[in-house]
């Protein structure tokens, strides 16, 4: 004999027997990655950082580079891509490649083609950016504690820096190179300016990205402050007296040039707070004694 | 004897080259990996690379090859001239317009974008040049037209790259595409590629009569019964369409259109009916040769460079030769 269930029984029941089915069939969380192929020295950066030395497959093939990496020594442990192409990756049987938004469509389609989880970081622009491309690569590497640690790290060499810069007056910068190109707006130069106590004059000319350097406006802009990357030579002041867009500019007469290391001055990654940190105690010696 | 020779050589030659570019790369795989990847089995990442990879790659490079030297074939018949080149008319230029500036507009992320740019760069190139010819401009006109064309478009070119200088990864792009190559090409370019290609040779095969009588001189070849009008525009679209669509797919690649019909033409004759499908074969083979040269040399060379590596010397020498 069946005994019938009262109303709110089946209710409940059906109730329980729905979440259960629901919890059951609600997507698991991913699986960490176990074999990460990085295919842009930013990406080999952060990967360094925060995967287990097992989970790293290869690095870019110049991640091992000092003039481009900041952590080329530690990459050099690491197998290395030959070449940007899909079978260079897929030679180390990745189960996730990190690529940067300009890798070329048809490498990132026959990847994908290839069953191959891919993050593209888009973004590197600002340090918001930095940490959203840390939490999203910890997260699919299983790291989330180490990601938010290091964004933590820092946030906090970043506050401290600020702190310490407060009311300053900002020197008036100009990026240079033998090769007659400055950086504006949206670019890292202008991040790593805008943290540490420096004014960047062609962003403020309103030069937007990294474009040729005007040779007239230039003298109208009265930077009084040069900044170059050391990998361009130890003569660089004097070559850069030989390019007519710097010839007459008066801080380049008064030889006030700053050479920064070549992978700060560039970095994506949170790396760039070293840079800040080295251009501010340059540019503000008295707020580091 | 001899002409028996270079084409079992030729017929022998472009099925090695092929094999060798499905078999060869940067993850060694030997042919029996390779006959196995091909059905779909054995190690899963051997058959990602031969068929989604290598495959594609090296029917590319066939068809690109075949494309540029049945090209130069016609182009050196046509204008009566040893130095012509596929590219001669403008149409490597256009396509490389086309292709540079959807990379400077930031849309050559999508996989059709480049290419289908490529090839509208090309064909508007092509229509003007069909336009010069459909005025009966002559020989010399049409070549002259040509130079001016591809100053034009290159300095169109010149200028995108100028501008976007400053975007080291977009310039890279830019400069990797104007040097020409065949890495990481998948089935979308196969798709828009090689069916016009084969289409365009077809059609182009049962000319070789008209191309020995027009390269007599077009009044000798009118007085032969030649339609010398009707079959110059036949001759001028399928070579251009030649050039475009190989450009599209593979960048501008050099030397192969140049040097592939001179090379055999010193061993087969002059004879087009014998040279065009010949050249086509040479140049399918010579193109996978100097592809898969550029996999296994170090230093990230690009197709482009190889070829003109190749062909440089082989041109400063004809140069020697003809003076």
């Amino acid at each position: 004999m069946t005994v019938p269930l009262p109303h709110v029984c089946r209710a409940s029941l059906l109730a329980w027997t729905f979440l259960f089915c629901a919890l059951a069939a609600a997507p698991a969380a991913p699986s960490p990655a176990q074999r990460v192929v990085s295919q842009t020295v930013g990406t080999d950066e952060l990967l360094l950082d925060l995967a287990d030395p097992a989970q790293i497959a290869a690095l870019s093939h110049l991640g091992r580079e000092p003039a481009f990496s900041q952590e080329a020594s530690e990459a050099a442990a690491y197998p290395m891509l030959k070449s940007i192409d899909a079978e260079s990756v897929m030679r180390f049987r990745p189960d996730l490649v990190l690529v940067a938004s300009y890798t070329e469509a048809p490498t990132l389609a026959l990847l994908r083609r290839a069953g191959v989880k891919l993050i593209v970081v888009e973004r590197f622009e600002s340090l918001e950016d930095v940490y959203a491309n840390i939490r999203t690569i910890g997260a699919a590497l299983g790291h989330t504690d180490r990601a938010e640690a290091l964004v933590l790290r820092t946030k906090q060499r970043v506050a401290e820096l600020a702190r310490k810069l407060e009311g300053v007056k900002p020197v008036r910068v100009l990026a240079v190179s033998t090769y007659p190109f400055t950086a504006g707006l949206h670019t890292t130069f202008q991040d790593l300016c805008d943290h540490a106590g420096a004014l960047n004059v062609a962003g403020e000319a309103g030069l937007v990205g990294h474009a040729s350097t005007p040779d007239e406006k230039l003298l109208t802009w009265n930077p009084e402050l040069l900044i170059a990357s050391d990998t361009e030579g130890s003569d660089l002041e004097a070559r850069l007296r030989q390019v007519p867009a710097y010839r007459h500019l008066p801080a380049l007469e008064a030889g006030r040039l700053v050479l920064l290391p070549g992978p700060l001055m560039a970095s994506v990654t949170h790396h760039r707070v070293e840079a800040f940190e080295a251009l501010a105690r340059k540019l503000h010696p008295e707020r580091f004694r | 004897m001899k002409r028996r020779l270079v084409t079992w050589l030729l017929v022998s030659l472009l099925p090695a080259a092929f094999l060798a570019s499905l078999a060869l790369g940067e993850v060694r795989l030997s042919l029996v990996d390779v006959a196995q990847a091909l059905r779909g089995k054995g190690d899963p990442v051997a058959v990602t690379i031969v068929r989604d990879f290598r495959l594609p790659r090296s029917l590319i490079g066939a068809a690109v090859g075949a494309a540029l030297a049945a090209s130069g074939v016609v182009m050196q018949a046509f204008f009566r001239n040893a130095l012509a080149s596929p590219g001669l008319l403008g149409v490597s230029s256009g396509a490389a317009l086309g292709a540079v500036s959807v990379l400077a507009l930031g849309v050559g992320h999508a996989l059709w974008t480049v290419p289908l740019a490529a090839i509208g760069g090309a064909f508007v190139a092509t229509a003007a040049v069909v336009v010069l010819a459909r005025r009966g401009a002559g020989t010399e006109r049409l070549l002259l037209s040509g130079v001016a064309l591809n100053a034009l478009l290159d300095a169109g070119t010149a200028f995108l790259l100028s501008t976007n200088a400053g975007r080291l990864e977009l310039s890279g792009q830019i400069l990797f595409w104007l040097m020409g190559g065949l890495e990481s090409r998948t089935a979308e370019h196969v798709i828009i590629g090689i069916p016009s290609i084969v289409v365009a040779c077809v059609l182009l095969l049962p000319l070789g009569r008209e191309l020995n009588l027009i390269s007599l001189g077009e009044q000798s070849a009118q007085s032969l019964g030649v339609d010398v009008r009707r079959v110059r525009k036949r001759l001028i679209v399928l070579s251009t369409l030649l050039t475009a669509l190989a450009t599209s797919v593979a960048g501008v690649v050099g030397f192969v259109g140049l040097i592939v019909p001179h090379l055999l033409r010193l061993s087969l004759g002059p004879d087009h009916r014998r040279l065009l499908p010949a050249s086509m074969m040479g140049g399918a083979a010579l193109t996978l040769a100097c592809d898969v040269a550029t996999r296994l040399l170090p230093g990230g060379l690009r197709l482009g460079v190889v070829t003109a590596l190749v062909g440089g010397p082989f041109f400063l020498w004809m140069l020697r030769t003809l003076a």
